[in-house]
């Protein structure tokens, strides 16, 4: 479902984020992206999303290429990005209507998500407020109900647990399983290694803009069995010869 | 005083707009730059310098003429001040990352103070100047009055400032209404109309003044206007008395008072600014009551650029920094008018054209034509509405690019949010002056298409520029439209091109024979022309710079 093969960013001409990068996340997989910050991931998920344009490589979302047919691509990814100001002046409920308008939902679809999604977040009560007025989490909690108002199949979600209070990380976390279990498929980034160990069927570790290594989190272990998880992965991160 | 200038540094630098980033860019900003201080700023100096240098002749070298001047500035300086003390002061993305550092806050208030001095001042500076140089022009001076007027310019938007600074940190400190960001600009608001009104006041007041008479009080020192000045501004009338009266003990005094005025700012926002920044900052949205008493009713499905469009009106018009800047300020032209035509009795110039017009003199028809392409492009430029288009998006403008609507769909929105309300105003206003000046109706529909042309080509061309380098980075409203160049670039060009179809025009008109119909037929043709090419470089090169945005 999302392609990423060998690609590339450079920024001003000399700050390599994305070195010749290549992954994929298929149907029915939650994938975790991992790395240190600064480490390629944000500039990788922008442009999956047509955020960003890549230097050199290809990106497949679906069927479809972001750089070739971005209009199409988009339609298919639901995202969710490190920064949840956005529209702040819209009410809650302003905000949805405006994404679903923009993915072309009809208004029975979605009013029973939005009314599906709020529920769950606890977020029926202030959709009639601006979002000027909502805390950080709550702001960030209206994001990912905005991001799934039209049922994407590609989730691409970058630091989404961020902010979030446990019982909506715990509904979210239940809404991505559930997604992939339909066919979907889901990628997040995180720094969190316990999240990715009980969520992701795969991870893929970045540093410097380089893959570091793509696979299930048992296979990882199962290479330095005396150690842990996060062991492993400072270990990774440290080794300068890899 | 090593942490002082570090932290005025830092402020300055957190609220700048970023240079374009390729070369091409830089090149287009740079010659954008120079061309606007050569057209804009230069004859805006010329003109004050002028101003007084003439005053000061006919005053007989009385330094009455440049207090005018200053007081005038000063009083300018007042309205725009506010804003800017309450921006730099309370609303900074910095506050929250300064305050729990381990500074005297007294070095944090004096580096905001200098902050919002440099922000404010530097344009002022530039036209106090030319007065300044007017002046000397006209009466001459001894030597050490040339330092001295050097340094008493770059003193004189001080005191204002200091004032803005007091009113500014009292209401603070004691009105927990005024924390909220909304509260306070729409406080900064009503102070500026009530200026703005007073302003009118006056100036309709001028009308009974026969201006001989006018300068011979200046001259004497009877204006009631400079009298009250001179005690709420004492620093102005001591410069002007300093530099008059050949008296470096009076520009001594002049400094003294800057100091003093500073001093009780400071000494007031020592005591009062942390009891201010409680809760300041706060932005409450209004709370809308559900319908029916269920969760609020997802609405009919809509297209994509009405949904978008929807979602620029909702912006502009809930934002109070914007609504001020990009809305209310189009209300400002019929005051203009209104003193324009106050400052003229029945016997004026204005009254003379007018008379011209209805008697349907061949001139005066051209004339109003383009008076009409004048002040369309003064108002569509000056509302900033396309040339902030993109900057309003701020840190959410990646939301442009990960939504699948297409750029041009999205650019072609804001640019009609922009032609609905700048063309709106001017329709209103045109059909206000028509009934006024009994325009035929054929003749009237004639401008207002027109001016609605003119409306489109200065709008694609504003949205064009904030293509090229959008100031993205802001933390605050206000800070997103001032100091954003592409606004003042779009200003500045709107009124070269205005000029540039003044002088063809007027050289159409001298140099040929063309009967009026046939001029109203090719500025129609030259027009449509023109709003084609911009749209078609707005489309493919605006459309390439977003993409190229990072």
């Amino acid at each position: 479902m999302i392609s990423f093969q060998h690609v590339s960013k450079t920024f001003a001409g000399e700050v390599k984020a994305v070195e010749d990068v290549s992954f994929t996340v298929n149907p029915g997989e939650i994938v975790g992206f991992i790395g240190p910050n600064g480490s390629g991931k944000t500039t990788s998920m922008k442009m999956m999303t047509g955020i960003l344009q890549p230097d050199g490589g290809s990106i497949q979302i679906g069927e479809y290429d972001i750089v070739k047919e971005p209009l199409q691509a988009k339609r298919q990814i639901g995202y969710i990005s490190d920064n949840p100001d956005q529209f702040l002046r819209l009410t809650g409920m302003e905000y949805l209507d405006f994404i679903a308008d923009i993915y072309g939902i009809s208004q029975e679809e979605r009013q029973q998500r939005i009314e599906e999604f709020t529920e769950k977040f606890g977020l029926s009560e202030v959709l009639s407020r601006q979002m000027i007025g909502y805390s950080h989490g709550m702001r960030q909690k209206m994001m990912v109900v905005g991001a799934l108002v039209h049922n994407p199949k590609v989730w691409i979600l970058d630091e989404p647990m961020t902010g979030l209070d446990p019982e909506s990380a715990f509904q979210l976390k239940q809404m991505m399983r559930d997604h992939a279990k339909k066919g979907n498929c889901v990628l997040f980034s995180t720094h969190v290694l316990e999240v990715a160990e009980k969520l992701c069927d795969r991870v893929v570790i970045i540093r410097y803009g380089k893959l570091l290594y793509e696979g299930t989190l048992e296979e990882l272990e199962r290479q330095s069995p005396s150690s842990t998880l996060e062991e492993i992965f400072l270990e990774m991160m440290s080794d300068e010869s890899i | 005083m090593k942490v002082y200038r570090r932290l005025v540094r830092t402020f300055l630098r957190s609220g700048e707009m970023e240079d374009p980033k390729q070369k091409k860019q830089k090149l287009f900003y740079t010659l954008l730059g120079i061309t606007a201080v050569l057209f804009i700023m230069l004859p805006c100096c010329l003109m004050v310098g002028y101003l007084t240098y003439a005053l000061t002749l006919a005053l007989m070298g009385n330094g009455n003429g440049l207090l005018l001047v200053i007081h005038f500035i000063a009083l300018f300086s007042i309205v725009f001040g506010i804003n800017v003390i309450l921006n730099v002061f309370y609303f900074a993305g910095d506050i929250p990352f300064v305050l729990p550092l381990p500074i005297a806050s007294y070095k944090v208030i004096a580096a905001k103070f200098t902050t919002a001095y440099i922000n404010e001042s530097v344009m002022q500076i530039l036209v106090l100047f030319s007065g300044l140089i007017g002046y000397f022009a006209a009466s001459g001076g001894n030597w050490w009055e040339y330092p001295v007027g050097v340094l008493g310019v770059l003193l004189l938007p001080v005191a204002p400032l200091a004032y803005c600074g007091i009113f500014c940190v009292v209401v603070m400190a004691f009105t927990k209404w005024i924390r909220n960001k909304d509260h306070a600009r729409r406080l900064s608001m009503l102070v500026m109309i009530v200026l703005i009104g007073v302003a009118v006041s006056a100036v309709g007041l001028l009308q009974q003044v026969d201006m001989n008479h006018l300068t011979e009080q200046l001259g004497a020192g009877k204006v009631t206007f400079v009298n009250v000045m001179n005690v709420v501004f004492p620093t102005n009338y001591l410069l002007a008395e300093a530099l008059s009266g050949h008296n470096i003990f009076l520009f001594l005094l002049y400094f003294l008072v800057n100091i003093v005025i500073v001093a009780v700012f400071l000494g007031l926002a020592q005591m009062l600014y942390y009891r201010g920044l409680m809760g300041a900052g706060t932005e409450g949205g209004k709370k809308r009551k559900h319908q029916n008493g269920k969760g609020a009713v997802a609405a009919k499905q809509k297209a994509p650029w009405k949904a978008y469009m929807k979602k620029e009106f909702l912006v502009l018009l809930r934002t109070p920094a914007f609504f001020l800047n990009c809305i209310v300020v189009n209300i400002l032209w019929p005051v203009l008018f209104y003193v324009i035509r106050m400052m003229q009795s029945d016997s004026g110039l204005l009254h003379k054209y007018y008379l011209y017009y209805r008697l349907g003199n061949e001139a005066m028809q051209w004339i109003v034509v383009l008076i009409v392409i004048g002040v369309t492009v003064l108002l569509t430029a000056a509302n900033s509405i396309a040339s902030s288009a993109i900057t309003r998006e701020g840190k959410h403008f990646y939301v442009m690019k990960y939504i699948p609507v297409d750029y041009r769909v999205q650019l072609h929105v804001k640019a009609l949010v922009s032609i609905i309300i700048s063309g709106g105003f001017m329709v209103f206003y045109i059909v206000l002056c028509s009934v006024w000046m009994r325009v035929e109706n054929l003749t009237s529909w004639y401008y207002i298409i027109v001016s609605l042309l003119e409306v489109v080509f200065v709008t694609y061309f504003g949205l064009y520029l904030d293509t090229v380098n959008p100031k993205l980075v802001w933390d605050d409203e206000l800070n997103a439209l001032r100091g954003n160049t592409n606004v003042f670039f779009n200003m500045a060009y709107a009124m070269i091109i205005t000029l540039a179809f003044v002088v063809i025009m007027l050289g159409l008109y001298l140099f040929t024979k063309f009967p009026l119909w046939a001029f109203e037929l090719l500025l129609l043709v030259v027009l449509v022309l023109a709003d084609w090419g911009m749209i078609r470089i707005c489309c493919k090169k605006g459309i390439k710079n977003l993409e190229e945005l990072t």
